[in-house]
């Protein structure tokens, strides 16, 4: 009889634990930290831009929300962005003035959006710098 | 033959000029907004808010011939739950194959001059494209003027079936049957 009680106790406390899994996963799952996830990806901005000109449904499936590291020289610096070689778009998380001038190399890190056939770029999000020549 | 020859280099520098005047104009009256944000909303009462936020919208509007046009990347729709995000990738809008959205279309009866500091109620006219489906959109934006910027502001109503997008029953009552979409955009002269 005790023994009874015991499972049916431990099946009740087994559930709420499941439940509450369930509902973390649904509720809380964290978004990906794009700033602390590898680069799958490695290569220039003119690559990047001329992927994406030549074969654009090519170029999605191959970097569409893929982590990428882009090397390239800035042409523009606005408010929470830059532009790379006038070829691509990288925005970066925080509202932050970035430090960086016209004319550096470098190279950063982040998330590919897809190409904008308006302003023909391609654009990354949740950028962060790596490294400055 | 000094003179012949005289002629035909005015001729040439007036060709030069004039093309250069005339690109110069087109030129004048292109706006755009490389950060516009659209934000759409499917939330029911009581249940989780259905909602997305897109902070990089390219729109471009030339003031002379009155055309708009707009492109989301679908990817760019941030929610805050971050499951709700990845459905609306894979299952919803199918973003590998359908990365974007766009817009064209044209203000009616826009006359660049009459904008002012104050709201003016302006239709617009024109076709969203998603998910390869086209659809006639029309809708009054407000717009005005603030310093150099000209800011758009509106809203309209789609629905998933406008699309082809199914919605699975056992959400069904959870996503709205009407999606807002609210727009923001502030506009930079070329």
């Amino acid at each position: 009889m005790k023994k009874k009680k015991v499972i049916i106790l431990g099946v009740i406390v087994l559930a709420i634990l499941a439940a509450g899994f369930v509902y973390d996963y649904t509720f809380n799952s964290k978004h990906r930290d794009i700033a602390n996830e590898e680069a799958t990806i490695v290569l220039s901005a003119n690559e990047l831009f001329s992927d994406f000109q030549n074969d654009e449904s090519s170029a999605t499936t191959k970097y569409l929300d893929k982590v990428i590291a882009i090397e390239g020289e800035i042409t523009a610096v606005e408010i929470n962005d830059i532009i790379l070689n006038n070829q691509i778009q990288a925005s970066f998380n925080v509202e932050q003035l970035l430090k960086v001038e016209e004319g550096t190399s470098l190279t950063i890190k982040g998330r590919c959006v897809g190409y904008d056939e308006l302003l023909e770029m391609v654009k990354i999000d949740q950028a962060t710098i790596i490294n400055k020549f | 033959m000094k003179t012949k020859q005289n002629i035909i280099v005015q001729f040439l520098l007036s060709i030069v000029v004039l093309i250069s005047a005339s690109s110069l104009l087109s030129a004048q009256g292109k706006y755009i907004d490389k950060k516009g944000e659209i934000v759409f909303e499917a939330s029911e009462a009581l249940f989780e808010p259905v909602k997305a936020t897109n902070e990089s919208v390219t729109v471009i509007l030339n003031t002379e011939t009155s055309e708009i046009a707009s492109l989301a990347l679908m990817k760019g729709f941030r929610f805050k739950n971050s499951l709700m995000e990845e459905h609306f990738n894979e299952n919803y809008i199918e973003s590998e194959t359908y990365p974007k959205a766009t817009f064209k279309g044209k203000l009616l009866d826009f006359n660049f001059s009459e904008i002012t500091e104050n709201n003016t109620e302006v239709t617009v006219d024109g076709k969203i494209e998603l998910r390869g489906k086209e659809k006639e959109i029309r809708t009054t934006l407000n717009i005005k003027k603030s310093g150099d910027l000209i800011i758009i502001q509106g809203s309209f109503k789609v629905t998933p079936a406008d699309f082809d997008i199914e919605i699975p029953s056992i959400v069904k009552n959870k996503i709205a049957k009407e999606i807002m979409v609210l727009l923001d955009f502030k506009l930079n002269k070329k």
